[in-house]
C-alpha cells in the first residue's frame, strides 16, 4: 500500500477481504428469488426496462457503501501509519510512546548535594512524565533497572507518576544494563510489528557509571571483540537490535559532575587465613578501596563482631588503591559469627558498611574404634593416630599458644565396645573403624543411618581383615551389589610384597585436587605421600560411584584411598593399615600427621552451610531443631513470616521454607522458637562503589544506539520528542461510522421510495 | 341507493361461488342473487312496448305477471315486451394461458366462467338467445346462439371444459367473430386483454361495423393490479414470455403505470368507439358484469323501440 508507510497490525489487514461479504450476500440473494408464474409479463418487462438502470445504481451504491464500511473498519484496526514527510501527515495523530528507564543501582545513592542522584532522577522523571498527555493516547513504560528490571507502570503517564511516588531509595544492586535493554528490545519489537521500525522513545536516567556502560571483558578475552561468554556480549546484542529497530536510547546523566567522584568503600571482610577454632587467635581482614582521585589519610575503620565493637584502626588509603586492615580477634565460641566492618560515612554510604558471617569450627569429635588394641602405642592399631590427633603433654617443653587447643577431640574404644553408650556414633563427627573385621549387623545399621544423616566414616584395614573369611565378613556387612552398602568398594583379596627387603608399593598417583590431599599437591610435599612404602594392602573393586583418591603402583593400580558419598555423609576407605604393620606412614610424622589431619577434617567438616550471599541471592537453610514460626528479619528490622512449611530432610534435620531473594545489604536473621537465630550476610557488589564516570563522547562512540543528553539542556527542533510516524486509524474509524450511517440512510430512502410506490 | 344490509353478498361473492362447484349452480345463484330485488332491471320506468302475453314459467319475474288476467281467469301469464324478444348475447371467453393466473383460490378464467355462465343463465331466462365462443389465439370452441334451457346446458358444459392454454389472440378473434356472427347483439368479451391494443380496437371496429355492441370485460387478478409482492421474485412469464428476476418493490410503481396506461388506452379506444370497457377484478362480486349487461340490453331495447 503506497500511501501508507506500514501497519501496526498488518495481519489484521486481511480483514479487508471481508468487504466481499456484502457482495457474496448480494450474489447469494439471487438464488433466493421465489418463482412465480406471471401473466402480465409484458407490463413487468416494460417496467423493468424503465427502472433497471435506476434500481441497479441504487443497489450498487448500497453495496459499495457496505463494502467501503467493512474496508474502512479493516484499515482502522490494522492501524496504518505514515511518515512525517507524507502529504497526509497533518491528518495523523502523533502520540508518544515513552520507555523511561530509571537506574536504581546502589551507586545512585551518591549524594553530591542535598539530594542524591536517585532523588534527582526521580524529579527528572516526574518532569518528563508531566510532558506527556494521557488523553492524547501517550503511553509510558516505566522500568526500574538494577540487577533485575521491574516494570512499574505500562500505561498512562498518570499511572507512571503514581508508581514513581512509591520509590524512595535505590536498591542495593548493580545495574544490569543488558537485561534492562533486553526488556526495551522486547517492547520495541512489539511496537514495530512487521514494519521493522519502532517509534518508541527510550530514555535512560542514570549516573553514567563507567563499569555499567563499559563492563570489563571476561578474563582473558580480547578487548575488542565480545565473544560468547563475554559479559559485554548481551549488552552489545541488545544495542545492535535496538539499532536495527531504529530506536535510539537517550541517556541523561544525573550523576556526579566529576569524572572520578570521591568514594571509599569496603570491598571485603573475611578471615585472613584459616580460622582454627574458638579461643584461637585469628585475623579478620577488611579490604578498603579508595575509588576516588584523591588519597585519604587517617580513615577510621571499625569492626564489630557479634555486635561487640573491636578497637578501630586508622589507615591511609591512596587514590585509586586499596589497603587491607587486619584485626586480630579471638572467637570465644565455635559457630557462626556476624562481622560488620564500617568506614566513616561518605557521599555514598551504602558501601561504607559490609557484613559477613564467618564460621568458627568446633573441635572435631572423632571416635576411634580399635580393632587391635595394644598397650604399646607403636603396636596399638590406633596408637599413632591417637597421638596425631591429641598430642600428649610434653611437660611444657614447648611454649605455644596453641598447646591448649586441638582441633580434634578423640575418643577410643575397642571394637567390642563400639555402639555402646560411650561410643554412640551419633555423638561424633567422624568414626574411624580401624582393622575391624567383624561388625555386628546392628552396628552397621546404626552406622548407615548415622552416615546418611551427615556423619563421616573412615575404614582402615589390617591383619584382622586379611584372610578371606574376614574379607567376606566385611563384604557381607559393608558391601552390596546395588551400592547401598557403606563400603566404597568390594573387598577382594589381601596383597603383600614377597619380601619387604626387596620391594614395596607406593602411592604412585593421587588426586591433588581433593581437599584432603591438596596439601600434598604442593611439589615440596608431594614426595611425602608418593614415596611412602606400602607393603600390604587389600585389593578391592571400587563402586561405580566411588572416587579413587590415590592408587598404588602395583600392576593393577590398586586403590589405596577411596571415597564415596553416602546420602548426606561420606565414607573413606584406606586399603592398608593405619598402624605400621602394613606400611611405614606412621614412621614419618611429616606425612602421617598432615595426611590424617586433612582426611579427618575433610571427612568431619562436610559442606559448610552458606551464610553469605550477594544482594539478590538466596540461601537454603537447614536446622537441627524444628523451626517453629520462622520469620525473616531484614537489616532494617522489618520482620516477615516465612511462607510454607519446613521439610524434614533427614532425621533431626529440617530445611526452612524458601527465603526469597535477599535484596538489601547487611545482616539478616531468621528467627524461630530456636534459642539462637540464624544470621545471614547480604553483601553489596564492591564494584558499585567505583563511581568513575563515563564521558558523553565515550558513550556515543561506544555504540551508535546511544545518544547523550544533558538533563534540562535546550533541545533543538530535531530533538523534539516526536513520533516518527503518525497513525490514521481514527480517521478510518470515523469513516466506518460515516459509511454505516450513509448506508443506513440510503437503505431507508430506497425502502421508503419503494414502499410508497 | 340500496341499503348495504339488504345486499346478499353470498350469492355474488367469488369466495362463496368458488365453493359452489358446478357452473350451473353458480349461474343460478348469481342471477337469483342479483335479481332478488337489489338489482333492478334498467328497464324499470323504461318505455318498452308491450308485445304479448305468454304462459308463466317458473323463474319468470313475479312482477311481470299480469294479475288482471289471473284475477279474471285464474291463469298465470307474463307480459312480454318487444325488447325482450329476438335479443342475442354473444359471450366470448378468453381461455388463453394468461387467464389461468390467479393469486386467489380461483383464476381469472374461473371468474370469467362464472360471469359468462351467469350471463348466459340470465339471457336465456329472459328468453333471449345466447352463444359462446372460447378462444385463445384463435377460436377454440363455440356454441352458436340459441334460446332455451338446453342451450344453457351446452354453454355451461363448454365453459366447464375450457382449460387455460395457448397464447392470447383476442384482437384476431374479435375480427374473426365479427365476420361470422349472423345475429346482431351484444358481444361480451371476457379477457385480460394482454395483447396489442391496436388489434383489439380493430376487432371492436369490425364488430361495430357488423352491428354488434361489444362490451370489453377486462378480467384481472388483484395482484396483477397491485403487484403487491414482498421479497424477490423470479417471474415465469406465461404464454412463453420468458422469465425475469425482480425486486417487486423496485418496479412496482413503474409496473402500475404501465398497466394503468394500457387500461387507459383500452378505455379511450372503447370510448372513442362508444363501447363499454369494464375492468373486473377477480376479488370483487359479480354484480358489475350483470348490471352492465342489463343496462346495455335496456338501451338496445329503447333504441329499437
Amino acid at each position: 500500500m503506497g500511501v501508507f508507510q506500514g501497519f501496526v497490525h498488518p495481519l489484521l489487514l486481511w480483514g479487508i477481504a471481508l468487504c466481499s461479504i456484502p457482495l457474496l450476500i448480494h450474489l447469494l440473494n439471487r438464488r433466493r428469488h421465489k418463482p412465480l408464474p406471471w401473466a402480465a409479463m409484458k407490463f413487468v418487462l416494460a417496467a423493468y426496462k424503465r427502472t433497471r438502470r435506476r434500481v441497479q445504481l441504487e443497489n450498487l451504491l448500497l453495496l459499495l457503501l457496505r463494502m467501503a464500511a467493512v474496508a474502512a473498519l479493516a484499515l482502522a484496526v490494522a492501524r496504518p501509519f505514515i511518515g512525517r514527510d507524507s502529504p497526509l501527515a497533518p491528518l495523523t495523530e502523533r502520540r508518544r510512546d515513552l520507555v523511561l528507564l530509571l537506574d536504581a543501582s546502589a551507586s545512585t545513592g551518591y549524594r553530591e548535594n542535598a539530594a542524591s542522584v536517585f532523588e534527582e532522577m526521580l524529579e527528572r522523571a516526574r518532569t518528563l512524565l508531566s510532558e506527556l498527555d494521557g488523553t492524547r493516547g501517550d503511553r509510558v513504560h516505566l522500568l526500574q533497572c538494577s540487577q533485575a528490571t521491574r516494570a512499574l507502570s505500562t500505561h498512562t503517564p498518570d499511572d507512571a507518576l503514581a508508581a514513581l511516588a512509591t520509590l524512595t531509595a535505590p536498591r542495593d544492586e548493580r545495574l544490569d544494563l543488558a537485561l534492562a535493554l533486553a526488556e526495551v528490545v522486547d517492547l520495541a519489537e512489539e511496537d514495530a510489528g512487521s514494519t521493522g521500525h519502532s517509534a518508541l522513545e527510550v530514555r535512560l536516567l542514570t549516573d553514567l557509571q563507567r563499569n555499567t556502560f563499559l563492563p570489563a571483558p571476561a578474563d582473558g578475552a580480547a578487548t575488542a571483540d565480545a565473544s560468547a561468554g563475554d559479559p559485554r556480549l548481551p549488552l552489545r546484542q541488545a544495542l545492535d537490535r535496538l539499532g536495527e529497530l531504529g530506536v535510539q536510547v537517550v541517556v541523561e546523566d544525573l550523576g556526579p559532575g566529576v569524572p572520578q567522584p570521591p568514594n571509599l568503600g569496603i570491598e571485603s571482610v573475611a578471615p585472613l587465613g584459616e580460622v582454627l577454632g574458638a579461643a584461637q587467635a585469628s585475623e579478620i581482614a577488611v579490604d578498603v578501596r579508595n575509588f576516588g582521585a584523591s588519597g585519604r589519610a587517617g580513615l577510621r575503620v571499625a569492626l564489630t563482631i557479634d555486635g561487640v565493637r573491636q578497637p578501630s584502626q586508622k589507615v591511609d588509603v591512596p587514590a585509586r588503591a586499596g589497603v587491607q586492615v587486619v584485626f586480630p580477634v579471638v572467637f570465644s565460641e565455635p559457630g557462626f559469627h556476624a562481622l560488620v566492618a564500617e568506614l566513616e560515612s561518605d557521599r555514598l554510604a551504602r558501601d561504607d558498611t559490609r557484613a559477613a558471617v564467618v564460621h568458627v569450627p568446633a573441635p572435631l569429635r572423632v571416635l576411634l574404634v580399635n580393632g587391635a588394641p595394644n598397650d604399646e602405642l607403636e603396636r596399638d592399631e590406633i596408637g599413632f593416630l591417637r597421638a596425631a590427633l591429641e598430642p600428649p603433654d610434653d611437660g611444657g617443653l614447648v611454649s605455644s599458644p596453641v598447646r591448649s587447643y586441638s582441633p580434634f577431640v578423640a575418643t577410643s574404644v575397642a571394637a567390642n565396645a563400639f555402639g555402646g553408650p560411650e561410643a554412640d556414633p551419633a555423638a561424633f563427627d567422624v568414626v574411624v573403624v580401624a582393622n575391624v573385621a567383624a561388625l555386628p549387623a546392628e552396628i552397621v545399621a546404626r552406622l548407615e543411618s548415622w552416615v546418611a544423616r551427615g556423619g563421616a566414616l573412615l575404614l582402615t584395614l589390617g591383619d584382622r581383615c586379611a584372610d578371606p573369611s574376614a574379607l567376606d565378613s566385611l563384604n557381607t556387612r559393608l558391601w552390596r551389589a546395588d551400592e547401598s552398602g557403606l563400603a566404597p568398594a568390594r573387598f577382594v583379596r589381601h596383597v603383600a610384597v614377597a619380601s619387604r627387603r626387596g620391594s614395596y608399593f607406593r602411592a604412585a598417583t593421587f588426586d591433588a585436587t581433593h581437599p584432603a590431599l591438596a596439601f600434598f599437591g604442593d611439589e615440596r610435599w608431594q614426595a611425602f605421600l608418593t614415596e611412602m612404602p606400602v607393603f600390604e594392602f587389600v585389593a578391592c573393586e571400587p563402586l561405580s560411584s566411588a572416587r579413587v583418591l590415590a592408587r598404588l603402583d602395583d600392576g593393577e593400580k590398586s586403590p589405596l584411598l577411596l571415597e564415596r558419598a553416602y546420602d548426606r555423609g561420606r565414607v573413606l576407605l584406606w586399603t592398608s593399615s593405619i598402624d605400621q604393620d602394613w606400611n611405614l606412614f606412621p614412621q614419618f610424622p611429616a606425612t602421617f600427621i598432615p595426611l590424617w589431619h586433612e582426611l579427618l577434617r575433610y571427612a568431619g567438616t562436610g559442606t559448610l552451610p552458606l551464610r553469605n550471599t550477594p544482594v539478590g541471592g538466596t540461601l537454603e537453610l537447614e536446622t537441627a531443631t524444628f523451626p517453629r514460626r520462622a520469620a525473616l528479619v531484614r537489616p532494617d528490622g522489618t520482620r516477615k513470616d516465612l511462607d510454607g512449611e519446613p521439610q524434614q530432610v533427614a532425621e533431626g534435620l529440617w530445611r526452612l521454607p524458601a527465603l526469597g531473594a535477599l535484596d538489601e545489604a547487611g545482616l539478616w536473621r531468621v528467627e524461630s522458637e530456636a534459642p539462637q537465630p540464624i544470621v545471614l550476610a547480604c553483601q553489596l557488589e564492591p564494584a558499585e562503589g567505583d563511581l568513575a564516570h563515563l564521558a558523553p563522547e565515550e558513550l556515543e562512540s561506544s555504540h551508535a544506539t546511544w545518544r547523550f543528553r544533558a538533563p534540562g539542556s535546550d533541545e533543538g527542533p530535531d530533538d523534539e520528542p516526536q513520533a516518527d510516524r503518525g497513525e490514521l486509524w481514527r480517521w478510518f474509524a470515523g469513516a466506518t461510522l460515516a459509511l454505516l450511517v450513509l448506508e443506513t440512510l440510503w437503505a431507508a430512502w430506497i425502502g421508503r421510495g419503494r414502499r410508497l410506490a | 341507493m340500496e341499503p348495504a344490509a339488504a345486499r346478499s353478498p353470498s350469492s355474488l361473492d367469488p369466495a362463496v361461488l368458488d365453493r359452489l362447484g358446478g357452473l350451473a349452480l353458480v349461474a343460478r345463484t348469481v342471477v337469483e342473487g342479483f335479481m332478488a330485488g337489489h338489482h333492478r332491471s334498467p328497464q324499470r320506468g323504461s318505455s318498452v312496448e308491450f308485445a304479448q302475453h305468454r304462459q308463466y314459467v317458473p323463474g319468470d319475474e313475479l312482477r311481470r305477471l299480469d294479475w288482471k288476467i289471473f284475477a279474471r281467469s285464474d291463469r298465470l301469464v307474463v307480459k312480454e315486451f318487444v325488447a325482450e324478444t329476438n335479443f342475442s348475447c354473444h359471450l366470448l371467453v378468453d381461455a388463453s394461458e394468461s387467464m389461468g393466473f390467479g393469486s386467489l383460490s380461483w383464476s381469472k378464467l374461473q371468474y370469467a366462467r362464472w360471469c359468462a355462465a351467469a350471463l348466459a343463465h340470465l339471457v336465456i331466462r329472459q328468453r333471449d338467445a345466447a352463444g359462446l365462443v372460447l378462444f385463445d389465439q384463435s377460436v377454440r370452441d363455440k356454441v352458436p346462439p340459441r334460446t332455451g334451457a338446453q342451450q344453457e346446458i351446452e354453454m355451461i358444459h363448454a365453459l366447464e371444459q375450457a382449460q387455460p392454454s395457448g397464447a392470447t389472440g383476442v384482437g384476431h378473434v374479435l375480427s374473426w367473430v365479427a365476420g361470422r356472427l349472423r345475429r346482431r347483439g351484444i358481444v361480451a368479451v371476457f379477457s385480460d386483454f394482454f395483447a396489442e391494443e391496436e388489434e383489439i380496437v380493430a376487432g371492436m371496429r369490425r364488430l361495430l361495423y357488423g352491428g354488434h355492441e361489444p362490451i370489453l370485460f377486462q378480467v384481472l387478478d388483484p395482484q396483477e393490479l397491485e403487484f403487491d409482492y414482498t421479497g424477490l421474485l423470479r417471474l415465469e412469464g406465461l404464454e412463453g414470455l420468458g422469465r425475469l428476476l425482480v425486486d417487486p418493490k423496485a418496479i412496482r410503481a413503474a409496473y402500475r403505470e404501465e398497466l394503468a396506461a394500457h387500461q387507459e388506452r383500452l378505455a379511450r379506444a372503447a370510448r372513442a368507439l362508444s363501447c363499454d370497457y369494464v375492468p373486473l377484478v377477480t376479488s370483487a362480486p359479480l354484480d358489475v358484469a350483470l348490471s352492465t349487461y342489463l343496462a346495455h340490453r335496456a338501451a338496445r331495447a329503447r333504441a329499437r323501440g
